[in-house]
């Protein structure tokens, strides 16, 4: 028998990467050898469970050719409407003035720094609920997908499913935003709305949806936050963590569990309430989460049309069209 | 026709030649962004870019040069940019490449786990090879990294992967 080849080389044959005369020497080293054959079968083993990762299908994608040749026919389309423009230049000046046009946006994008969005009109000029925005808003809500959360119904009237990573800043502005709106509907008819957290922690270590640790520390908050209840320190450490979210570690959370809601024992009961975490996750999957925060209102997806976050106007227009049924 | 000959056709301004290479490739591509960046809107845009950059380069393609590592270079090197800029990965707006049929979540959970920790060109190279299926030698021109460099990182990748997964 000859010598054993490396790993490294087993590797490198095992990928068709050697040169012919030497590759023909390992295939018959390796048919007489155990060991060898033993360390191929392992190799094979790991690329059977890398390629265990498998992704979405790709979206329906033009050729960069054809998009081409339909940016020209956008173009052109574009230049004839610049043209029935002007023609008509009184009629679009007037258009451009009314209030209408201003489209509500609220951006908590993280990835682009997007200047604060004014608020909508016909929100700020107190027209509330009533007026022919909010009648377009509740037609375009009430036409929504609804889907089933798998969540128990209480008596509330209205269910509010917050999916929440504590470390994710857009998470913290629509928390401090949204629940002002459900306490103010709770004051006037009490038990109307409940909110639901669900965790959806941007960490590999508790979220195979995710491919890196993205945010550091959020497994242990969730895990610290889910706790905090037994000691009936909730509210204190999600306020502790959204003061504290840029610089938080798995240390500092441990820490500030201890410190901030007198969870003692986080490192012992890890594994297991990480465990309800990972079942969060599940269902956030299944739902089709796809960001931080994902809010849903009775089942519906509380986005704009262009996937942007509900405002906190918008919010508690969805609200209000869910309260009304 | 190969690949080559079809880049070849482009050059010449085929607009056939260029959609059979965007059909033949683009799910690679895709595939490609999809397991290295979060946005998936951003990972179809970064496919598009690709291809819309091949097809600049189309008149500087030389026959000679593999297509696949030609290809994947352009992706690479449009991934490094993303890489740099700011906030990148603090901007998820969609999962990550994930199947909703994944069989075994736990499984792709420790895989990934595995893959997160390793260093970045390891993982570059590591991908390349189990997904994309390039060959050493593409993985070296696509990377601009020595073809020994490859087979070391592809394998010290392997090892560590596999003894996560133990």
């Amino acid at each position: 028998m000859t010598s054993h080849p490396t790993t490294d080389e087993l590797m490198a044959w095992r990928d068709t990467e050697v040169a012919k005369d030497r590759a023909a020497e390992i295939a018959a080293h390796v048919a007489t050898c155990a060991a060898c054959t033993a360390a191929v079968t392992a190799l094979e083993h790991t690329s059977a469970a890398i390629q265990a990762w498998r992704i979405d299908a790709p979206p329906a994608m033009t050729s960069p050719v054809r998009r081409r040749s339909h940016r020209r026919m956008l173009y052109w389309a574009s230049a004839a409407i610049v043209i029935i423009g002007l023609l008509s230049t009184v009629r679009v000046e007037c258009a451009a003035a009314a209030p209408t046009c201003d489209h509500p946006q609220f951006h908590f994008s993280f990835l682009r720094s997007a200047p604060a969005q004014p608020a909508p009109a016909f929100v700020s000029s107190g027209s509330g609920s009533s007026g022919p925005a909010a009648a377009m808003f509740d037609r375009d809500w009430n036409a929504r997908r609804r889907v089933k959360m798998g969540i128990p119904a209480g008596e509330e009237k209205v269910l509010v499913v917050m999916f929440i990573d504590w470390q994710c800043p857009a998470c913290r502005a629509v928390h401090m935003s949204y629940l002002p709106v459900v306490d103010a509907i709770n004051t006037t008819t009490p038990g109307a709305v409940r909110v639901v957290t669900r965790d959806f922690p941007l960490n590999i270590r508790c979220n195979p949806n995710v491919p890196v640790e993205m945010h550091p520390a959020a497994c242990e908050a969730a895990v610290a936050v889910r706790l905090a209840r037994d000691t009936h320190r909730e509210n204190e450490l999600i306020a502790w963590l959204f003061a504290n979210q840029a610089t938080l570690t798995p240390a500092i959370v441990r820490q500030a569990a201890k410190d901030v809601a007198g969870v003692t024992d986080l490192d012992a009961r890890y594994s297991a309430v990480v465990a309800d975490v990972l079942a969060d996750v599940e269902l956030g999957r299944k739902l089709e989460v796809g960001s931080t925060p994902t809010v849903f209102i009775n089942g519906v997806l509380a986005r704009t049309a262009d996937n942007a976050l509900f405002s906190p106007e918008q919010f508690a227009m969805a609200l209000a069209a869910e309260l009304k049924k | 026709m190969t690949d080559e000959e079809l880049m070849a056709a482009c050059r010449e301004g085929s607009t056939e030649a260029s959609s059979e290479l965007f059909g033949r490739y683009h799910s690679l591509v895709w595939g490609f962004f999809r397991r290295r960046v979060w946005d998936r809107a951003r990972a179809e845009d970064l496919t598009q870019e690709t291809f819309v950059a091949l097809l600049k380069s189309a008149p500087r393609y030389e026959v000679r040069a593999p297509f696949r590592s030609y290809l994947f270079g352009i992706a690479y090197n449009l991934l490094k940019e993303e890489r740099r800029r700011p906030g990148q990965l603090d901007g998820p707006e969609a999962l990550p490449g994930l199947a909703a049929s994944t069989p075994d979540l736990d499984v792709v959970m420790h895989v990934r786990q595995a893959i997160a920790g390793l260093d970045a060109i390891d993982r570059d190279v590591l991908l390349l090879r189990e997904f994309e299926t390039l060959s050493y030698t593409e993985i070296a021109t696509a990377l601009d990294v020595p073809i020994n460099t490859v087979r070391s990182r592809l394998f010290r990748a392997r090892m560590a992967v596999k003894e996560k997964l133990e």
